[in-house]
């Protein structure tokens, strides 16, 4: 087990650096000068060489790069060109937001998600399975941000029970009230797609569990059947799906930049599409390494998670 | 006198729908078990064992439609789902073919054979785990104290067969079913798993249901047998006058076609033709399209099963003169 960690640990760690050459290598390799770009067109030949010496440009690629990552370690991603302010306070602020949005829908997505898939697999091919089919092939089928503002125009303008958008309202101290209740739409609409994958994939494992012998074997001891799904077709189930668990986390965080969007979440997705647009790079660049990071760890967590979880793994 | 069987099965009738429509796998069985004794169920692949098995213990994923399933004076057909859990596990135990497959792979071997003592005799998890070595020590598994803790997969096919059987008599059955306990493992494995069964039959007198292809452990291991073909038991009695004087002309078929069955220095000789397809609707005797014996009312008058004395029964019409009584 030690060893499967540390293994796992390396490679997690080979593939920050892989993500941090690339999100290098993509700033150094688009097209335009920096320097040209920040003093404009009527800049001196001379100041541009000054000031690409001072800025340490005319450096060998790898040392540039080793530059940029001691700094990126100490917490310095530069400055925001539109803000003018340091990149990393202003990411965190902004992925606190994210963070937050996309573990709503997580709880939301992965708990009814099981639910759903268990109570479909267990009722298979009565009416309940069928509904809950219907759903999914529904919730998969629609685009999130289409649902968002079908939600927006119900809930917010039409029934006024809930914000149309933010985190919290415009005046006033900030509470957890107020933000569950501005939560509520954005984290149900990110959590629609994954809630449907999660359902169907969960009922077709369970399916497939409560096929095999040992099921069987638990029913012949005596084991009632519901005791015999929690007991021992859950459980299998279950570990059989944290790696889609974890995909379904990673894209969570990624779906959240729509949704952001459409409800004007604070979060880091709706800041990446500004900078994007404003041509802010500094932004876009630690923007992408702070996503990337956490993918990484997220994989990284779902691994360590999977060898705790199954014995098979944890001997090998 | 006979004592009274523990097990009496009469016309038991199994259905499974499928795409090709409705398949009778079991189709009006009669079998008796007595107490401790090892009866054997021979057929060919297809012939109805494994679901007249689960259609004991009411756990077929197919439909019961007809029979009774006498047990110790009760129609088990007749009891409550809960009753028949009470049931499983305690007084009728089945262990199954693949033991990689018929044991949890998340739980520890203790907890998987301790979960009956929980369920029907109220033990702690403390109990359970205590009695699990024992149970463990007397299937011959070596280092029981350590192996309770252990996961399936730490264990070979043979030790998981033990522990599979363990499970199956933690509660000291009246009576356990064993569907090819043995046809997952490797030939030197078999004959040890096979000793267990009876030296566990003598310990604890379960009477002994063991579901197997191969007559040679027929021969060496069983009091009776009952031939199985296509859903229907058509001969059954004491293994060695069986073995010795086949009545059913399927059971001489059979015998020769395995090098168990046949007589010293006989060719082996398969039974020509197919066994009918499942679904097919036969209006006389279901092995006539095959018989050696053939005659024109096979194909038209279904055989009872007739009691031919010395315990022995058999479902041919050819063999209405030897019979002293024919069951209704
Ligand atoms: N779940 C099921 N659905 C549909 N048909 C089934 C099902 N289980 C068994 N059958 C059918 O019932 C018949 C008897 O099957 P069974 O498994 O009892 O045979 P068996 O005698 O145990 O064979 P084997 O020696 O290969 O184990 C077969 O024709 C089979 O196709
Ligand atoms: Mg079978």
């Amino acid at each position: 087990m030690r060893r499967y960690i540390v293994q796992r640990l390396l490679s997690a760690l080979m593939v920050l650096v892989g993500v941090s050459i690339l999100v290098f290598l993509v700033l150094h390799l688009t097209p335009g000068d920096p320097v040209q770009i920040m003093l404009g067109p009527t800049a001196k030949p001379g100041d541009i060489d000054r000031l690409r010496a001072e800025f340490g440009l005319d450096d060998p690629l790898p040392v540039q790069y080793l530059r940029w990552v001691s700094r990126a370690l100490q917490g310095d991603l530069g400055r925001s060109i539109q803000l003018n302010r340091p990149v990393l306070p202003e990411l965190m602020g902004r992925f606190q937001a994210t963070l937050i949005l996309a573990t709503a829908a997580a709880v939301i997505s992965f708990s009814l998600g099981l639910v759903l898939g268990v109570v479909s697999a267990v009722n298979h091919n009565r009416l309940i399975d069928r509904l809950v089919a219907g759903f999914a092939m529904l919730a998969v089928s629609m685009p999130a941000f289409w649902i968002g503002m079908i939600g927006i125009v119900l809930f917010a303008v039409n029934l006024r029970w809930l914000p149309a958008s933010g985190m919290y309202p415009p005046q006033g101290e900030p509470s957890w009230g107020k933000l569950f209740i501005h939560l509520l739409m954005p984290a149900t609409t990110l959590a629609l797609v994954p809630m449907a994958v999660i359902a169907r994939f969960t009922r077709s494992q369970m399916l497939e569990v409560l096929g095999q012998e040992f099921v069987l074997t638990a029913r012949a001891k005596g084991v009632p059947k519901s005791r015999v799904i929690f007991d021992h077709a859950f459980g299998n189930t279950l570990v059989a799906l944290i790696t889609l668990l974890g995909l379904e986390a990673g894209i969570l965080l990624a779906g959240a930049v729509y949704v952001e969007t459409v409800f004007a979440w604070p979060g880091i997705g709706s800041l990446m599409v500004e900078a994007i647009l404003k041509r802010d790079f500094p932004i876009v660049q630690g923007g992408v390494l702070v996503i990337a990071t956490s993918y990484v760890l997220i994989n990284l967590v779902t691994d360590l998670i999977h060898a705790a979880v199954d014995p098979r793994i944890r001997v090998a | 006198m006979q004592p009274e069987p523990i097990l009496r099965v009469r016309g038991l009738k199994t259905e499974f729908q499928s795409a090709a429509g409705v398949v009778r796998a079991v189709d009006g069985l009669d079998l008796d078990i007595f107490p401790g004794e090892i009866v054997g169920v021979v057929g060919e692949s297809g012939s109805g064992k494994s679901a007249m098995a689960f259609s004991i213990l009411r756990l077929t994923p197919g439909k019961i439609v007809a029979g009774e399933v006498q047990f110790r004076g009760r129609n088990l057909l007749d009891l409550s789902e809960a009753e028949m859990e009470r049931l499983r596990g305690d007084r009728i135990a089945m262990i199954f073919q693949d033991p990689m497959t018929s044991l949890n792979p998340l739980m520890r071997i203790g907890s998987q054979i301790g979960e009956a003592l929980r369920y029907h005799m109220g033990l702690s998890r403390r109990q359970a785990d205590g009695t699990a070595v024992q149970l463990l020590q007397s299937v011959h598994l070596p280092d029981a104290e350590r192996r309770i803790h252990d996961y399936p997969h730490q264990l070979s096919g043979g030790q998981r067969q033990r522990v599979v059987i363990a499970m199956g008599i933690s509660c000291a059955p009246d009576l356990l079913i064993a569907d090819e306990p043995t046809t997952a493992l490797d030939v030197t494995i078999q004959a040890q798993i096979l000793n267990l069964i009876s030296e566990t039959r003598q310990r604890s007198s379960a009477a002994v249901l063991l579901i197997t292809h191969d007559l040679g452990v027929v021969a060496q291991l069983c009091d009776r047998v009952a031939v199985m073909y296509a859903g229907q038991v058509v001969e059954q009695g004491p293994t060695t006058d069986l073995f010795a004087n086949p009545q059913h002309p399927y059971t001489i078929g059979l015998l020769r076609s395995t090098p168990h069955g046949r007589r010293r220095g006989e060719p082996l000789r398969p039974i020509p033709g197919q066994p009918p397809r499942p679904g097919d609707i036969a209006t006389g005797c279901s092995f006539a399209p095959r018989c050696h014996l053939v005659e024109e009312r096979c194909h038209h008058q279904a055989p009872a099963l007739l009691q031919l004395g010395g315990g022995r029964q058999a479902r041919c019409l050819l063999r209405e003169e030897s019979a002293h009584e024919s069951t209704p």
